[in-house]
């Protein structure tokens, strides 16, 4: 229903004699986040959170992995800002390292939830019919599933499975898996879960789009089916796809952090905030700091996340225009 | 309206077989299998005889058939492999309910608090209650539910003694607060957030517009215009929301000791305990289902627009 | 609606909340039980005074002792109690092989001997035993429980316990069908004959044991898988089932008709067992709320726990025969070379991760096996030394750990796996500068990938161990021995394999603690496996529990609550 006036948008469609520059509709949304500052605290702290991820290895005063027996799960002092975990090591580092797997999942989990959820939603919407048909029908069966207990199976069949990979592309994934603390395992099971919520959302973005006049005009003319889906009908989606991104990174994180409380999530030494908050949870009335960092950490990420989608929704959305 | 209804009852039985038998071949597919104990490791042998006496040295194919024909035929998921003496039938009927109440009790709270904070932060949009309504909805998403509760007991169970730390006596004893709380919080900030966007757009539309410019109280416009229509999307979140919370959250349950089905959603794949995931898997899947469907029908009821042939 | 409308909205809802906390709790539910018995959670022990009204006449409290664990897997003691041997307090043994103390003492059995050859055991009940319900207490019933034990339909966890009796292996193993020919008779009510398969010293220690509990052939066929449930069960214990809330509680109350030697020391009325997650970490919270009267302390919780002013009184550490212990492939390179596996070993700093990792609450090992083994012997164990270890690894032509290859590393995702498996790879990278790789697993999957290691090699695995009877053959036969089928180490030094296939069934008990401890240097010095951490309890027990540690098991450190003296609760 948002998507109603989006085709206004585009610069082409709109008539000459104007010399402003027309502003494009992502333009225009950038103006309005700019203006939203619960949006742009999200954006800012998303941005700085990339930044500590990428440069994790120059910003960590200490390795992850570096344990100290001498000092175990010390409170926060000057040479351990944060103090320090159950083997002594830096929990600082940690959680900077932290940022990069948990950033990672979920970037990378979302990515493929994308590359599932899309192509599938926009076909099944597009071609309709049997087609249309079966692709609900086993969204509706997959959405039935309880998704932890998707997950989990998912999980502990991959990480065994993954283990032992052969093969040219599998035994790469292999590799990759177990260089990464079992991250591919991670991906792919959220992934295969949280791919059916987008393909809904797309199926009926592009069911309200297919009808609109430019594309009967643009199959009138001969235009290709493969051409009208990429010019046409996936520009006009990829708004609600963005915010229904953004919304679904902190969804991932908090899931990551529940596999990770089931003993199902990287593999140690390899830290994650989720692994993190499950330890701190072990120690939370020793040890309550260790609980505090993760936590608080994981909390204003996750509240960033979704200001910045809130922001993103208001944004785009083209009703907000006056 | 029947026709559909009909139809769409019809149309659960394929679907719970392709639920049946993905569950069925994914649990097999996994390594490892039951009667492993932690304290002993058990000889070949005692393993060998365990899954002679349970079917489990036979043919996949063949366990499938007899598993199926069971269920179909008798409504029998067998015994549970890691609770001896204790069949699935037992362990749904006693666990199930238990669930149940304790997510009902909790959508309760989720619904009302949840939707209350939202109608308020679209009306107040942009305003300094917006934020605060919002920030309350975006932390009940992001702490994770088991923190949540741990810090509950630790503050209202031993420190202040106001409840027990964990257990079940039904709805009405204390022992519910800290699982109820702990299990609304994310529905309830998930209705709220829906619930915000809902009402925010219907207030833009041209007949809220209208209803204000011929001099309606704006009590009367959010009441008849806003609120109702409103409603439709968040009937599909809130469907969707209670079926997730009458089965349980492993995390709420296994904190606060509350016997739900929950936990056994996630011990019995730990355990391998294949009748158990079964049943417990199918339970859920007819549950979201059965809520699909209503949150269908309910439809019909709020919007005038859709009709079912 | 308007703002005031909701916020007043939103503050009835909170006092609606407020008083649902204040309200009054509601009763519990029903019991056929009459007595006032204080519901889990109830009164704080410092307002003990004058019960509820002062104008009852003063009817002595029934005591209970409460405490949280796991939801049982059965009471069976065929079908594997594991995690829940707590219902120790359900039945009687013939023998007591777990109060503290070295010898054997008469318990259902008011006698027990073996014939001069060794191989026969002649026990004779007590008079006048009777079963929860009544019934009289034969000999047949233990007959018929061992013999359902060893029913390879039956499909029991612990059929192996009874190896040593004749014909009870080919009896399991389906090459015998006829019961009778098993060593398992009972000419009389009061007499049970058994004839074991050689001299087998340790045998009689399994006999005290939870897997050699008596059950009655009526009541499981009868009530057929649940016959466990309160109402059906029925047992020889000084206590009796009450009431089973499948994953919420279970209450013992005392066996109006145990006549057993436990039968005044029973000071107890009530046990009250609160089912939890994990009894780990979810013992401590319920009781520091007063709601039960011992727990588990985890590790984690130690520290907080030693320096906090109430419970810092009630702690206490106790050890259990048991260990967690990592094995080698010795046919794998590069662990099939002695070297290397001695340097990993002698590399592992016991001590650091005894008392700093894990606070002190598991003593670091110094023999393979447990002190309380008389097979323990430190002398030839290899302790913690960097430079030798080194050296070692230089030897076997890995200088400075160049050219070593990246082991793997299996372990349990759960319990201490993780810690103690990062500890591990840290120490091995800072004083051997090798890397390995954790393979974490769940139990499930850890059981398949154990079995597995039948035909696939593999480097290193960690595993835990308990000492079911306090005797050598379980740390030494039963998992080192070629023929046994559960650790697969490939460890076949001839003389080792002569040693304890010799002890295992030598008379001369001097002799056999020689062998047991010539074995045990053996395996300190070529380490197929070894011990990292002994296994250990830390509990919490309230002041006003007498008796606690007199009445835990050896073996388990688990709560049989008759035991002499018997626990009390004095307020």
């Amino acid at each position: 229903m948002s998507s109603s006036t989006r085709e206004s948008a585009t610069t082409e469609l709109r008539p000459g004699g104007r010399l402003a520059k027309p502003t494009s509709m992502w333009q225009d949304a950038w103006t309005r986040l700019r203006r939203n500052r619960a949006a742009m605290f999200g954006f800012v702290f998303v941005v700085v959170l990339i930044v500590v991820a990428v440069f994790a290895p120059v910003l960590a005063p200490y390795p992850y992995d570096k344990v100290d027996f001498g000092a175990i799960t010390q409170t926060p002092s000057r040479e351990h800002l944060l103090g320090t975990d159950s083997l002594g090591r830096d929990v600082l580092s940690r959680l900077i390292y932290g940022a990069r797997v948990s950033l990672s999942v979920s970037v990378v989990a979302e990515l493929v939830i994308l590359l599932i959820g899309v192509p599938v939603g926009m076909i099944s919407a597009y071609y309709g019919g049997w087609i249309d048909m079966m692709i609900q029908r086993v969204v509706d069966v997959l959405y039935a599933f309880p998704s932890l207990l998707l997950i989990i199976v998912i999980m502990t069949y991959l990480k065994a499975a993954l283990k032992v990979a052969q093969g040219p592309i599998a035994g790469m994934v292999s590799t990759i898996n177990n260089a990464t603390g079992g991250l591919v395992g991670v991906f792919l099971a959220l992934a295969l879960v949280f791919w059916l919520t987008v393909s809904r959302l797309v199926r009926g973005e592009v069911l309200a789009i297919k009808e609109r006049q430019y594309i009967e005009a643009a199959r009138c003319i001969g235009v290709s089916n493969r051409r009208i889906i990429l010019r046409h009908i996936l520009p006009n989606t990829l708004a609600p796809v963005v915010i229904a991104a953004t919304f679904g990174i902190p969804s991932v994180i908090s899931m990551e952090a529940g596999l990770s409380f089931l003993g199902l999530g990287v593999e140690p030494p390899m830290p994650s905030w989720g692994m993190m908050i499950s330890e701190g949870v072990q120690n939370i009335r020793s040890h309550p700091h260790l609980l505090i960092a993760s936590g608080v950490l994981l909390s204003l990420t996750l509240l960033a996340f979704n200001f910045l989608g809130d922001g993103l929704r208001d944004a785009m959305d083209p009703w907000m225009k006056n | 309206m029947g026709r559909y209804l009909i139809r769409r009852l019809l149309l659960l039985v394929p679907s719970m077989l392709v639920v049946f038998t993905i569950t069925f071949f994914l649990m097999h597919a996994t390594p490892g299998g039951p009667w492993a104990r932690t304290g002993r490791p058990l000889p070949k042998a005692v393993i060998e005889n365990l899954n002679a006496r349970y079917g489990l040295d036979k043919p996949l194919w063949e366990q499938y058939t007899s598993f199926l024909v069971g269920i179909v035929t008798r409504g029998d998921f067998g015994p549970s492999y890691s609770r001896y003496g204790r069949d699935v039938k037992d362990i749904l009927v006693d666990f199930f309910p238990v669930s149940l109440k304790l997510g009902a009790v909790a959508m309760v709270l989720a619904l009302v608090l949840g939707l209350s904070l939202g109608v308020l932060s679209a009306v107040k949009h942009n305003t300094w209650m917006d934020y605060v309504s919002m920030f309350l909805g975006i932390v009940g998403v992001s702490v994770p539910s088991y923190v949540v509760a741990t810090i509950m007991i630790i503050v209202f169970a031993i420190t202040m003694r106001w409840v027990p730390t964990g257990g079940w006596d039904g709805i009405l004893s204390r022992r519910i607060l800290i699982p109820a709380i702990a299990l609304s919080l994310r529905p309830m900030a998930l209705l709220a957030r829906y619930t915000r966007s809902s009402v925010l757009d219907v207030l833009r539309r041209d007949y809220v517009r209208t209803a204000r410019a011929k001099g309606l109280p704006e009590r009367l416009v959010l009441a008849r215009h806003a609120v109702r229509n409103a409603m439709i999307p968040i009937a599909t979140v809130a469907g969707i929301t209670f079926a997730n919370v009458v089965t349980g959250s492993f995390f709420v349950e296994s904190v606060t000791k509350v016997p739900g089905i929950g936990r056994y959603f996630v011990s019995s794949v730990s355990a391998r305990d294949y009748p158990v995931i079964m049943g417990t898997t199918l339970l859920y899947a007819a549950i979201v289902m059965v809520m699909n469907l209503i949150v269908d029908v309910v439809y019909v009821f709020l919007d005038p627009r859709v009709r079912y042939n | 609606m308007t703002r005031r409308a909701y916020v007043s909205w939103i503050a009835l809802l909170v006092l609606a909340l407020l008083a649902g906390c204040a309200g009054p709790a509601p009763t519990a539910t029903v019991k056929p039980q009459p007595t006032k018995a204080p519901p889990t959670g109830a009164p704080q022990p410092t307002n003990t005074s004058p019960p509820p009204a002062p104008t009852e006449t003063p009817v002595p409290e029934p005591k209970a002792f409460r405490y949280s664990a796991v939801e049982p897997d059965s009471l069976d003691p065929a079908k594997g109690g594991s995690g829940f041997q707590d219902f120790q307090n359900l039945y009687e043994a013939l023998v007591d092989t777990q109060s503290k103390g070295e010898e054997i003492k008469p318990l259902a059995a008011e006698s027990f001997e073996q014939s001069a050859d060794g191989l026969t055991w002649t026990f004779k009940l007590r008079e006048g035993l009777k079963w929860s319900d009544g019934a009289p207490v034969v000999a047949e019933d233990y007959r018929y429980a061992w013999l359902r034990q060893l029913d390879p339909a039956e499909a029991s966890y612990a059929p192996d316990m009874f190896y040593a009796i004749k014909n009870a292996k080919a009896f399991n193993q389906g090459e015998i069908t006829d019961a009778n020919e098993v060593g398992i008779q009972a000419p009389d009510d009061r007499t049970l004959v058994v004839t074991l398969e050689a001299p087998a010293p340790f045998w009689i220690w399994h006999v005290g044991n939870t897997d050699y509990f008596p059950v009655r052939k009526d009541i499981i066929e009868k009530y057929g898988d649940k016959w466990m449930e309160a109402g059906n069960h029925v047992g020889n214990g000084p206590y009796m089932l009450a009431e089973w809330k499948h994953d919420q509680k279970l209450v013992f109350v005392k066996n109006p008709n145990y006549e057993g030697p436990w039968k005044d020391t029973r000071h107890i009325d009530r046990i009250e067992i609160t089912v939890v997650q994990d009894s780990q970490t979810q013992g401590l919270p319920a009781y520091e709320a007063d709601e039960v009267d011992m727990a588990v302390v985890p590790a984690t919780e130690l520290d907080r726990v030693q320096s906090d002013d109430v419970l810092g009184t009630q702690w206490s550490l106790t050890d259990i025969a048991g260990a967690t212990l990592l094995l080698f492939d010795t046919k794998n390179p590069p662990t099939d070379d002695v070297r290397v596996r001695q340097a990993l070993a002698m590399a592992i700093d016991r001590e650091t991760l005894a008392n700093q990792v894990f606070k002190g609450a598991y003593p670091p090992a110094t023999s393979f096996s447990p002190p309380s083994l008389f097979s323990y012997e430190s002398s030839s164990f290899l302790g913690y030394s960097p430079q030798k270890a080194q050296q070692l690894l230089a030897d076997a032509g890995y200088p400075d750990g160049q050219g070593f290859p990246v082991l793997d590393f299996t372990y349990w995702s759960i319990w201490r796996g993780p810690l103690t498996a990062q500890a591990l790879q840290a120490m091995w990278k800072e004083n051997l500068g090798i890397d390995v790789t954790l393979n974490p697993l769940d139990p499930q999957a850890m059981r398949d990938y154990r079995m597995s290691r039948e035909t696939e090699p593999f480097n290193i695995y960690y595993a835990l161990q308990w000492a079911d009877i306090p005797d050598p053959s379980t740390w030494h036969n039963s998992q080192l021995d070629p023929d046994q089928n559960v650790r697969h180490t490939r460890y076949d030094n001839p003389e080792y394999v002569q040693l304890i296939r010799g002890a295992l069934n030598e008379t001369d008990s001097a002799k056999r603690t020689v062998m047991y401890q010539q074995a045990e240097a053996f395996v300190n010095q070529e380490v197929p496996m070894l011990t990292l951490l002994q296994e250990a309890i830390v509990k919490v027990v309230k002041l006003y529990v007498k008796n606690f540690d007199e009445v835990t098991t050896t073996i388990g450190q688990m709560t049989r609550v008759a035991q002499p003296p018997g626990l009390d609760i004095v307020r």
